[in-house]
């Protein structure tokens, strides 16, 4: 639909905005389909998405179902069309657990990025805007919190509270902020001495227009570099945590069942039970690593920068 | 050192001790105060009366919060860490082991990993959106995208299962017998022991120098001393290692620190992999065994390398790039 069609009347500069918009958009897309490691990434995600939402379609069995033929557990089988990816220990379907696992990996990742954006974003943005006394003590915080040894107290928090998926995220959120809120705000304070702030804030423009109007925009690539990261990081310790036995106990993620590929033995045989869940870690961290770099290629083309 | 500098470092150093004792008074609440914690069986059943009476004079857990916290504090500062419940020895003499053996294999890999990594970086640098570039980055990326318990689950499968190379877990043969403290460490055993995490451990921790220092590296051979040296007739070899190379390795050296800190607190999954003896797995043990004198230490001692880590980061990249007073 063009802008000319649309039902509301638009005044001249609403329609020229628009216009930017849609262009700006394409061309990003344009870029963004340029890049060969972008698609794949893209492609990779797409492909556990979709594994996720269709779980319950695309898993042949329960993941907890116990294979049991004429009395005989059927324990630790090689991948057949009957198991793909064969039996764990406990004669459970590995393929089911797989696919139901992408579920966890990918709602951690989402949720805790989310989260961790939005008290990130918040407190570097107010930090960074305001100065003064409120970044002082915000800062503080955060360099606090950089020096509390996150990986053990992650640990620690997740024991004390109880394995739950909740609690992983609480956990992972309450420590992973604080690199967020440091990149954010040392990027506000260059921006709040910008020409174009000075120049709405001399129009008389509120603190909060020129927050969400001015600034805002101009941290998205930033955002989205740091929140792809995160999403990555997130996953990995998820992972870590459930190998280490404190993974949520009600459902089924892949650092489950790694944990339970080492804690059996099974290590020793079974590479169809090892495989895919850390092949599957390993490429959805990376997708996520490849989209925050097609964010910086496109945002500042000449850097071929790779950030971690 | 000039008096801004000194000003700076000292601020850090403030810093660093005030997170210490948040540290340690997160800790004294997370011990003591949520649900779930160890103390609710502070004093093992096992023990006579006699050494209740004696563990709980000791922690004054019989006082109120604020003396506990008081006497808490007095035994940190004295470093009295009490008496592991499980071992029933000092908690100092158990650590010691333990933090040498965590230092064997997680700086050793560190230090390996920057060594190696900052070749690989000013290489890939060198080659910039070659194929060589473009897959040597792929697969860095790939190194640090898999979990590292993963790749060390890999490596026993293969090189101790499969092939039967090397031993799959531990830190000595069950028939090893040391003839020294130190012997033990520099006994043929010991580095069988060691090659399958040590190798592990170091990819892992490759990526973060290696693609540091190709960022920087691509932002060094962009100035203009590197294109004036070009004219100057220098050869490829000398331009990259020996002028560029040294420019872009200082800000490599702040991260080697922070990585170090860090891997210190990420040494408890990989010495449950590989079965070894350090801090990281004891911290671990201690807690699911509610042993909580020996839980809490072990957990502050790995906080203050870290933290000490962070300080000595910050204190570097001070020397090196003396603007960083500046811009704080």
């Amino acid at each position: 639909m063009s802008s000319d069609t649309l039902p509301i009347e638009l005044s001249q500069t609403r329609r020229a905005t628009l216009r930017r918009y849609r262009r700006v958009a394409s061309d990003v897309f344009a870029a963004f389909r340029a890049q060969r490691s972008a698609v794949l990434a893209a492609g990779v995600l797409g492909f556990f998405v979709f594994l996720g939402v269709f779980a319950p379609l695309i898993a042949p069995y329960d993941p907890n179902r116990e294979f049991v033929i004429a009395g005989q557990a059927q324990r630790l089988l090689e991948p057949s069309l009957k198991h793909p990816f064969g039996t764990t220990a406990l004669s459970r379907d590995v393929f089911s657990q797989w696919v139901y696992g992408s579920r966890v990996s990918l709602i951690i990742g989402l949720v805790s990025g989310l989260a961790v954006t939005a008290i990130g974003t918040t407190v570097g943005v107010v930090a960074g805007y305001y100065k003064g006394n409120v970044d002082l003590v915000l800062m503080r915080i955060v360099d606090i919190m950089y020096g509390v040894p996150a990986t053990p107290f992650i640990l620690l928090l997740v024991l004390f509270f109880g394995t739950s998926l909740t609690n992983i995220v609480l956990a992972m959120v309450f420590f992973l902020w604080r690199t967020m809120a440091r990149v954010v705000r040392s990027e506000t304070l260059s921006l709040a001495e910008r020409p174009f702030v000075k120049a709405a804030r001399a129009t008389g423009a509120s603190d909060v227009r020129i927050i969400t109007v001015h600034i805002l925009p101009n941290l998205l690539p930033l955002i989205m570099i740091e929140t792809t990261i995160i999403i990555a990081f997130s996953i990995t310790l998820e992972a870590g945590i459930s190998f280490l036995g404190l993974g949520a106990t009600d459902v089924t993620s892949w650092g489950t069942m790694l944990e339970l590929t080492f804690s059996s033995g099974a290590i020793r045989s079974a590479w169809w039970w090892v495989l895919p869940p850390g092949i599957s870690i390993t490429l959805l961290v990376l997708a996520f690593f490849y989209l925050s770099r097609v964010v910086e290629q496109i945002s500042s083309p000449d850097t071929g920068r790779f950030e971690l | 050192m000039n008096q801004e500098r000194l000003r700076y470092l000292l601020k850090r150093a403030g810093l660093s001790l005030f997170s210490l004792w948040v540290v340690a008074t997160a800790l004294f609440f997370a011990f003591r105060l949520l649900p779930g914690n160890p103390t609710t069986s502070v004093i093992a059943p096992q023990m006579s009366a006699s050494a209740r009476a004696e563990l709980a004079s000791q922690y004054g857990l019989n006082e109120p919060l604020s003396v506990q916290y008081l006497l808490y504090m007095k035994n940190l500062l004295t470093g009295n860490l009490g008496v592991s419940f499980q071992f029933n020895q000092p908690v100092s003499s158990l650590i010691v082991p333990k933090l040498i053996n965590t230092l064997a294999l997680t700086a050793t890999a560190v230090i390996l990993a920057y060594i190696i990594g900052s070749f690989v970086g000013a290489y890939l640098a060198s080659r910039r959106d070659s194929s060589v570039d473009i897959y040597g980055t792929a697969l860095v990326l790939t190194m640090y995208a898999a979990p590292v318990f993963w790749t060390g689950l890999l490596a026993i499968m293969v090189f101790s299962f499969r092939l039967d190379w090397l031993p799959s877990g531990g830190i000595h043969s069950v028939t090893f017998v040391a003839d020294s403290f130190w012997g033990g460490y520099l006994s043929v055993d010991f580095l069988e022991h060691l090659v399958l995490p040590l190798i592990v451990t170091t990819l892992y921790f490759l990526s973060v120098p290696a693609l540091t220092m190709r960022n920087n590296m691509i932002d060094t051979l962009d100035e203009d001393f590197i294109q004036l040296s070009r004219a100057a007739g220098l050869s490829d070899f000398s331009i990259l290692y020996r002028h560029a190379a040294r420019n872009a390795l200082l800000p490599v050296l702040h991260y080697a620190a922070v990585s170090l800190g860090f891997a210190f607190g990420g040494s408890v999954v990989i010495e449950t992999v590989f079965s070894w003896p350090g801090l990281g797995q004891m911290m671990f043990n201690a807690t699911l065994a509610q042993d909580f004198p020996l839980a809490q230490s072990t957990f502050f001692l790995l906080a203050a390398l870290i933290i000490f880590m962070n300080f000595l980061a910050d204190a570097l990249s001070v020397y090196v790039d003396p603007r960083t007073s500046a811009t704080e």
